[in-house]
């Protein structure tokens, strides 16, 4: 009996291992009547969105979507080659470099951008008749002691966003000083978005203790589409010098089998009507000039002309070690 | 004397039940992790792995949280069940079902319930959410096993002179040993491979293994330092088993089953297990009280705002009906039911080493999803993407379970039953049907709930596989949490109280 | 006609059944007696294939059944505790052995209530095994093991435990439903008395 299982498994095993990719070469589509798009959780087209498109191509859009951006990027990666969809839609500029080093898209184009920024509460300042920080040194003044929440670089997106800010603005020699005055002053480390904002954030639903937050640059416009009762203006603002400047690619992986169908699907992201279904389905800003913003963003919504960036090649190769550091200091 | 020695010699049970579980477990769970292993494991990286500093001492946490969450799950857990598998009192049904409901429910809803209730976070709280989530298993592995204890036999013992605490050493405890020392050992693994809750509750410092596969793997892109930790981790846990193994074998003397007393009559009885019990609900239920606190009250005063617009079915912000998420993490729930429950049937039915099937708690749910993912990618074996294969995952990470919790009910199955039965003409197979799964059926209810509860609540392997469409509710869940705007967080905890509201009636009837 | 010839059935090193022969002619009873825990019990198990033998075999009329699995046997036991089937009936117990020779229901029903008047116990047809006497069981036990006509019927201490006026009963009932149906009948008990009075033969056990 214990021979048949080991036999039995082995066999499995081999079977597997040994069957090799398909890659496909030929410019003919598979699968001429769907397409599948790859995204993180998240990511909530507008309903409908992909009508216009089924109805010039004659394919339907199958979006599969599987954990967040770091878990999406992992798996495709892992995959690479053998792809389980035909368009990525993404890959964001802090992890650019890394998929580049797989191959992992045949090309790729950048369909939107954000900016992660501090956000505050305006109602805990303005009550206590406090002036709101301004700047990344303010932030570590005796003032806003204890007031603001960060996340962990190594598992959260914006985390990541908000330590390569610092980086890009006081150099990659003087930003661990900075962290250890923030550290001395308070500053509170959440594992991830979801309980920094929805939980130890004040502006939100969670009515925490915190008033500073790192979160994104159009979260003000999201607190009033999606306010309790309706409001006009957002309870939440930006501190704008903080931003930091955050692109998200969307290309065709290597080794679709759609691969005319994974162009005219990039095609149709990067037109018009998409672009613009954009902003208040995933709170992100458009790159297509022609573009129209809903008003809701060019109110409230911010994106600083001169947010920081950082080269994406400077930050693949040192990452690791800045996230070592950053773990050393803070922990 | 004679009749002792036979018992250890009779003719073997069919060993064809074997087949199918095997193949199973084989295609869905041996093949992709040791492809994962084979793919990414270098020794040398493991020996890196074990003179890292920063990793031993992630290694030692999680080693030593584990313990205590252990130690304190058993501390609160025991006593409640003494009291619920002896006694029925107003409220045991409700107790019951609060007691095990938060095994189903997804380390974010307990998580939040908790920091909502203390705002601090460290080891005491992640303790804290390890007994809340654990005292589930020891009341649904221990607790049929104690109400079997024959009261007749303890009566006895008094009657002889033995002193209560006599009685419980020498006729309950000898009953109860093999499953305390299961159940202790399943909550040790469960606290051991904590990820949700270390990641939600422990703050950046506090860091298990399996939380740092996943970022290994996931986050930072070394696959081969996410094996090498994952082979540590098999390593300690193997270890553990295989510690456990002798105390763990089950006595096999049938006793007859005793429903539960009712209450005695004297009043220093009465308030005892009811203490107890109490004592035990507030403990679990305050975190799942403070997720039903949080989705009515908003900004301070209470609003049903939320809940009216579940029940109008839009979830803000997500593409998916309120209906479309609880009808897919239902269906995957009973998929995954019906594929285990009867694999586990055919485990305990034929005398299988259980080291097999518990293989799926000794391996790292990432390594799993890896596996999966790498495994399954070439046709005619493609199967990453299909839909069925989330319940499959499902069913494999919960049949150790299940398997546990039907092994006291088949074990108490008197051998001389089946004995009648052969002379009365029947096959093994035949006896099986209509012997053994009548006298089942109640073990095999709760191991269906056991199973879909195992489904409703699964975060871990089958966040790498990819959905299309399908969401489940802790997803949605999880979603719904991770937005901004006061109307999608709101949305997230109605789900997470309705979560937490369901399961508490389904366990109480279980 | 039952023969055992030469079986013996040992665990380990220990002999428990050692090169035991003996014959029951068909339709007559023989009893084996000996004191508790010697391996009677076992002798019965190994004759209808609960349990391996070392050494010998069984035959029933002209066939060997040695190497037969218990259910193909057609020996029927009457065990000691009785093990009725506790989520069934009554009846149902008793019409188990039947639904596996596929009998049509209605036969089926007739068959049981044939036994059931045997052993004097229409009137619980339905009842649940749980609510039964001591004594009931037992009668019920022997019902359900005749049904389906076994070539040989194994009976273990049919008679122990009960009170004398039950004992008594059940033993004159016993002793009629066998000679009525003329089974051959293997019975053991560690009562002299009881051996006399059911058995046309007794077969002391060996013991060393």
């Amino acid at each position: 009996m214990k021979f048949l299982r080991t036999l039995l498994a082995t066999s499995f095993v081999v079977a597997i291992t040994a069957c090799t990719s398909p890659s496909s070469n030929s410019p003919i589509d598979a699968t001429p009547n769907e397409v599948t798009l790859l995204a993180y959780d998240a990511f909530t087209p507008q309903e409908g969105i992909f009508d216009a498109f089924t109805a010039a191509t004659g394919a339907k859009v199958k979006v599969v979507t599987g954990g967040d951006s770091g878990v999406l990027i992992s798996k495709a990666i892992l995959t690479a080659g053998t792809p389980e969809g035909d368009v990525l839609w993404g890959l964001d500029n802090t992890l650019l470099s890394r998929a580049q080093k797989v191959e992992l898209l045949t090309s790729y184009e950048p369909v939107d951008t954000g900016d992660i920024c501090v956000n505050y509460d305006k109602q805990w300042f303005a009550s206590r008749n406090i002036a709101p920080p301004t700047s990344f040194e303010d932030l570590t003044l005796p003032a806003y002691k204890n007031l603001l929440v960060v996340q962990d670089p190594v598992a959260s997106s914006p985390g990541l966003g908000f330590l390569l800010g610092t980086i890009a603005h006081f150099g990659v020699d003087k930003w661990q000083n900075y962290w250890k005055s923030l550290k001395e002053n308070g500053a509170r480390v959440s594992p991830d978005w979801t309980t920094a904002y929805t939980i130890d954030f004040s502006g939100s639903s969670g009515k925490g203790k915190y008033p500073l937050v790192v979160s994104y640059g159009s979260s003000p416009p999201a607190e009033v589409l999606y306010a309790e009762k309706p409001i006009d203006t957002p309870p939440t603002a930006v501190i704008e010098s903080t931003c930091f400047r955050q692109t998200e690619y969307v290309g065709a992986l290597r080794g679709t089998r759609n691969p005319n169908l994974a162009g005219r699907l990039i095609s149709y992201l990067l037109d018009v009507p998409f672009q613009e279904s954009m902003p208040l389905s995933l709170f992100v800003f458009p790159v297509n000039k022609k573009a129209a913003l809903p008003d809701l963003f060019t109110k409230f919504a911010v994106a600083p002309k001169n947010s920081l960036i950082l080269d994406p090649v400077e930050i693949e190769k040192n990452r690791d070690a800045w996230l070592n550091s950053w773990r050393d200091i803070i922990l | 004397m004679a009749e002792l020695m036979e018992r250890h010699h009779l003719v073997s049970k069919t060993k064809t039940l074997l087949i199918a579980p095997v193949v199973f477990l084989s295609v869905f769970f041996v093949v992709p992790v040791a492809n994962t292993f084979l793919r990414y494991f270098q020794f040398s990286e493991f020996i890196d792995v074990l003179g890292n500093q920063s990793l031993r001492s992630v290694a030692w946490f999680s080693l030593w949280q584990a313990i205590i969450s252990t130690l304190l799950t058993l501390v609160i857990a025991l006593p409640a069940t003494w009291a619920l598998s002896r006694y029925t009192f107003l409220g045991t049904r409700i107790a019951r079902g609060i007691l095990t409901a938060p095994f189903v429910l997804p380390a974010v809803v307990v998580a939040a319930g908790v920091l909502a209730i203390t705002d601090s976070r460290g080891v005491a709280t992640i303790i804290w959410a390890h007994v809340v989530f654990n005292v589930s298993v020891v009341l649904r592995i221990v607790g049929p096993r104690w109400s079997m204890v024959n009261h007749r036999l303890e009566n006895g013992a008094a009657t002889l002179g033995a002193r209560p605490s006599h009685t419980f050493a020498l006729v309950v405890w000898p009953h109860i040993s093999a499953a305390v020392t299961n159940a202790a050992t399943l909550v040790f693994i469960y606290c051991f491979t904590s990820f949700g809750v270390i990641t939600i509750l422990g703050g950046v410092s506090r860091r298990t293994l399996e939380s740092e596969i996943f970022t290994q793997a996931v986050r930072l892109g070394n696959t081969s330092t996410a094996t090498a930790l994952a082979v540590l981790q098999a390593v300690i846990i193997g270890a553990v088993f295989f510690i456990t193994r002798r105390s763990s074998r089950p006595n096999s003397t049938s006793l007859h089953v005793s429903s539960p007393q009712p209450l005695h009559t004297k009043p220093r009885h009465r308030i005892t297990p009811l203490l107890i019990t109490a004592t035990a609900v507030l403990i679990v239920a305050s975190p799942l009280l403070a997720t039903i606190y949080r989705s009515v009250v908003v900004n301070g005063q209470v609003s049903l705002s939320a809940w009216r617009s579940f029940f109008s079915g839009a979830l803000p912000a997500l593409s998916v009906s309120t209906q479309s998420v609880i009808f897919t993490s239902l269906i995957f729930a009973t998929a995954a039911a019906c594929i285990c429950v009867p694999l586990a049937l055919l485990v305990t039915s034929s005398s299988a080493p259980r080291a097999l099937f518990s293989l799926p708690l000794v391996i790292s749910a990432a390594t799993l999803g890896i596996g999966l993912i790498i495994t399954f990618t070439t046709s005619p074996y493609e199967w990453r993407s299909e839909r069925w294969l989330i319940p499959v995952i499902h069913a494999v990470i919960a049949l150790p379970l299940v398997v546990r919790a039907l092994e006291p009910a088949t074990q108490a199955i008197p051998r001389s039953l089946r004995n009648a039965s052969a002379t009365l003409g029947a096959s093994p197979f035949i006896t099986w049907v209509r012997v053994d799964m009548p006298i089942l059926k109640p073990a095999i209810l709760r191991a269906t709930g056991l199973s879909m509860a195992v489904s409703l609540g699964e975060f871990g392997a089958t966040s790498f596989l990819s959905r299309s469409g399908s969401t489940t509710l802790p997803i949605a869940i999880a979603q719904l949490l991770g937005r901004p705007g006061v109307a999608t967080q709101q949305a997230g905890f109605v789900l997470a109280a309705l979560m937490v509201l369901v399961t508490v009636g389904v366990m109480s009837r279980a | 006609m039952l023969n055992v010839s030469n079986l013996s059935v040992a665990f380990g090193n220990n002999v428990i059944v050692d090169n035991v022969s003996l014959v029951v002619p068909t339709g007559e009873t023989l009893a084996i007696t000996g004191p508790s825990g010697i391996g009677k019990t076992t002798l019965l198990h190994a004759i209808c294939g609960i349990v391996h033998t070392t050494h010998g075999t069984v035959h029933i009329d002209d066939s060997d059944i040695t190497t037969l699995p218990t259910h193909k046997r057609g020996i029927g036991l009457v065990s000691q505790t009785g093990d009725l089937f506790p989520n069934m009936t009554v009846s149902q117990n008793i019409e188990f052995g039947l639904r596996i020779t596929r009998m049509p229901k209605a036969d089926r029903i007739t068959r049981v209530n044939e036994l059931l008047e045997m052993v004097n116990l229409v009137h619980l047809a339905h009842r649940n095994v749980p609510e039964l006497s001591g004594g009931e069981a037992r009668r019920i036990a022997l019902a359900r093991a005749l049904a389906p006509h076994p070539r040989v019927l194994l009976l273990d201490e049919p008679l122990s435990g009960l009170d004398q006026t039950t004992h008594d009963e059940l033993m004159t009932d016993l002793s009629r439903v066998l000679k009525q149906t003329a089974t051959t009948a293997l019975l053991v008990t560690h009562d002299h008395s009881e051996a006399d009075f059911l058995a046309d033969t007794t077969f002391v056990f060996p013991h060393k």
